[in-house]
């Protein structure tokens, strides 16, 4: 019986490329609301755990579900409550500006949200008519960013959003984060290399090392189980010797 | 030697498709030519012309193209840009090696003995490479001074109308077009040797593109640029006001590289007065290699737009479509895009059926109606069978991204 209040569902799930496995016997569940921090060295599979539940890879075995819904074909209603920033934007031609690129977008959605949008490019000081190709990383990462959230999701996943981003940015983006889900209670899934961040973001982190999950579970517990002085970084350090 | 044997096995690494592929084509051609043509026939120099002859005149000249653009490419990369100007001088000079051997064999295959066709062959390389160095001058200026930006477009336009000069003018006033030919190439010259000094002493802190030339340039884009941005606006006017096949037209405008209309009327204004210069019969043996080259083309297009991975990604997960609705929905949309293009060239195919009439029986047109056709449904089945092989029930991450 599946459990409405579950977002994300991974059942025992495997994936090979060629000889390499990157995913093996994964099983998460993520619920209504959490903020999950996805951890894990270069390598241990988050990325490709991210595509799988977007249904961008086939998996070798097992199951990944959004929503209740298969991965692999989500219906268009559960894609319309997704927002996705990936770990590098590319794709978009360079001779359209910020604006037309987030119009274009917004015809996709049932529901945009210009305030919002328009409020972040002021925040964020993008350039509404700057063209993509001039933009610098980190503005085409904070572009993608105002994307994802234009359609106001219920659920969020980021794959390591803010690697580009500078301090200043970076915690406006978090404080942003943290409104949406105090506000709206929206389900946030988020990999990062940055611990510091996870710590003042995530409530629950799930670590990834040698192709498994070895933790999952509240951050405070597995402070807990190691020295509380100890910071996630130092933890994951440890985790990983 | 060393260092140049060095640079060339970095070359060669650098884009070992590419690499590949130019050594086949260069094989080929000289097998072609060895076993087939024999010493005292050019491959251009022989009246009877069959397929294969023409297959091989497209493979030397994209050959061509290829190996001189690679060249530029790799001189105006940032990569050697940033490095000392001894390394430059370095580089240089293993282009020009290149270049050279490129022409000497180029000069092999072409013949010795046919005047006109080397000729022919030494103008438009001369062209092609100065349009080249013209290009990289963004980063490198062809002057000493910047600010002679408008020699440089005086000299593009002039590339452009010199090889028409050479083959339009020449049997006419073969002394005024010689003098005129002789200034392009004394021009040249002078652009190719500013260039080299210019690049073994370039700084890294002139930045053209923001002065001069390069500042044009970027305006001139800007325009460009603006007027696809205003498509784009009309198109999300168009959309708002009528969803029917709301997903079709979007991933077409992601898809397909827009542009602005003024160029394709352009294009098309070119193509319809082309017809019209038309005198002689065209031999149906040109028009069939004509069909095969842009089938191949097609292929190579077609399978281009499928592998635009980070836009398959981003319309699967934007779009409300199911996967399967989706995968449909890309192939509707390329198959709209090629009957579109039929409904455009219909106009100029019935033109220069037209004009053609004066040279045709009733049967060679059926014939040419014929191979038309076949030519489109060969262009839809490989739309099909491309869509099939690369998008249909496939891991889109793990598509190829093409460039």
């Amino acid at each position: 019986m599946e459990n409405s209040d579950v977002v994300i569902r991974l059942e025992k799930v495997s994936k090979s490329y060629g000889d390499k496995q990157v995913l093996k016997n994964i099983d998460l569940t993520i619920k209504k609301g959490t903020i999950m921090g996805l951890v894990g060295k270069n390598g241990a599979g988050k990325t490709t755990m991210i595509k799988s539940l977007l249904g961008l890879l086939k998996l070798d075995s097992g199951k990944a579900s959004l929503f209740g819904e298969d991965s692999w074909d989500l219906p268009g209603e559960v894609k319309q409550k997704l927002g996705y920033v990936p770990q590098t934007v590319n794709g978009f031609d360079g001779w359209m500006t910020v604006d037309a690129l987030l119009e274009y977008t917004s015809v996709f959605y049932d529901k945009w949200n210009k305030n919002k949008v328009d409020k972040l490019l002021k925040d964020w000081n993008i350039d509404p008519k700057a063209r993509f190709r001039s933009l610098s990383e980190g503005e085409k990462q904070k572009v993608a960013i105002i994307m994802a959230m234009g359609h106001e999701p219920e659920l969020y996943i980021f794959d390591e959003p803010v690697a580009s981003l500078d301090p200043v940015a970076r915690r406006s983006f978090i404080k942003e984060l943290i409104d949406l889900n105090i506000d709206s209670g929206t389900t946030m899934l988020f990999s990062t290399h940055i611990t510091s961040d996870l710590e003042r973001i995530a409530a629950d982190v799930a670590l990834l090392k040698d192709n498994e999950i070895k933790y999952v579970g509240e951050l405070s517990a597995l402070k807990e189980k190691y020295d509380q002085n100890m910071n996630l970084e130092d933890i994951f350090i440890e985790l990983n010797k | 030697m060393k260092v140049y044997m060095q640079m060339f096995k970095y070359n060669f690494k650098l884009i070992p498709k590419i690499s590949i592929s130019l050594l086949i084509m260069m094989v080929s051609v000289t097998i072609y030519k060895l076993f087939f043509l024999g010493d005292d026939i050019g491959l251009f120099s022989y009246n009877n012309i069959t397929i294969a002859q023409i297959v091989f005149r497209l493979i030397f000249t994209i050959f061509l193209i290829w190996a001189y653009f690679r060249t530029f490419m790799i001189l105006s990369g940032p990569s050697v840009l940033q490095m000392i100007p001894e390394i430059r001088k370095k580089a240089i000079i293993f282009a020009g090696l290149n270049l050279c051997l490129v022409f000497i064999w180029a000069v092999y295959i072409l013949g010795y003995n046919d005047f006109q066709i080397l000729f022919s062959f030494i103008i438009s390389s001369l062209w092609m490479l100065s349009t080249m160095i013209t290009m990289s001058s963004f980063r490198v200026p062809v002057y000493r001074l910047n600010k002679y930006w408008f020699l440089k477009l005086i000299f593009a336009l002039f590339s452009f109308v010199a090889p028409i000069i050479y083959i339009k003018g020449t049997p006419k006033h073969p002394i005024m077009c010689y003098i005129i030919l002789s200034v392009f190439f004394i021009v040249i010259i002078y652009q190719m040797f500013n260039f080299v000094t210019n690049y073994i002493n370039y700084r890294l802190k002139d930045d053209f593109t923001k002065k001069g030339f390069g500042l044009k340039i970027n305006s001139f884009q800007a325009y460009f640029d603006d007027a696809i941005v205003k498509e784009l606006n009309s198109l999300i006017k168009k959309i708002n006001s009528n969803p029917k096949n709301k997903y079709i037209k979007l991933f077409q405008f992601s898809l397909f590289e827009p542009s602005p209309k003024i160029l394709g009327l352009i294009f098309y204004a070119l193509i319809v007065s082309a017809l019209f210069s038309i005198r002689d019969k065209f031999e149906i043996i040109y028009f069939v290699s004509f069909l095969l080259f842009f089938l191949l083309m097609s292929f190579f297009n077609y399978s281009r737009i499928y592998r635009k991975r980070n836009k398959i990604v981003y319309l699967y997960l934007a779009s409300k479509l199911s996967r399967n609705k989706f995968e449909l929905t890309v192939l509707s949309t390329v198959f709209r895009q090629v009957i579109f293009g039929f409904a455009c060239s219909v106009p100029i195919f019935t033109l220069g059926l037209v004009i053609y009439s004066k040279y045709f029986i009733t049967a060679e047109l059926l014939l040419i109606l014929y191979l038309v056709l076949s030519y489109y449904i060969a262009e839809l089945l490989i739309i099909y069978i491309l869509w099939a092989f690369l998008i249909k029930n496939k891991d889109y991450d793990t598509i190829k991204q093409s460039v």
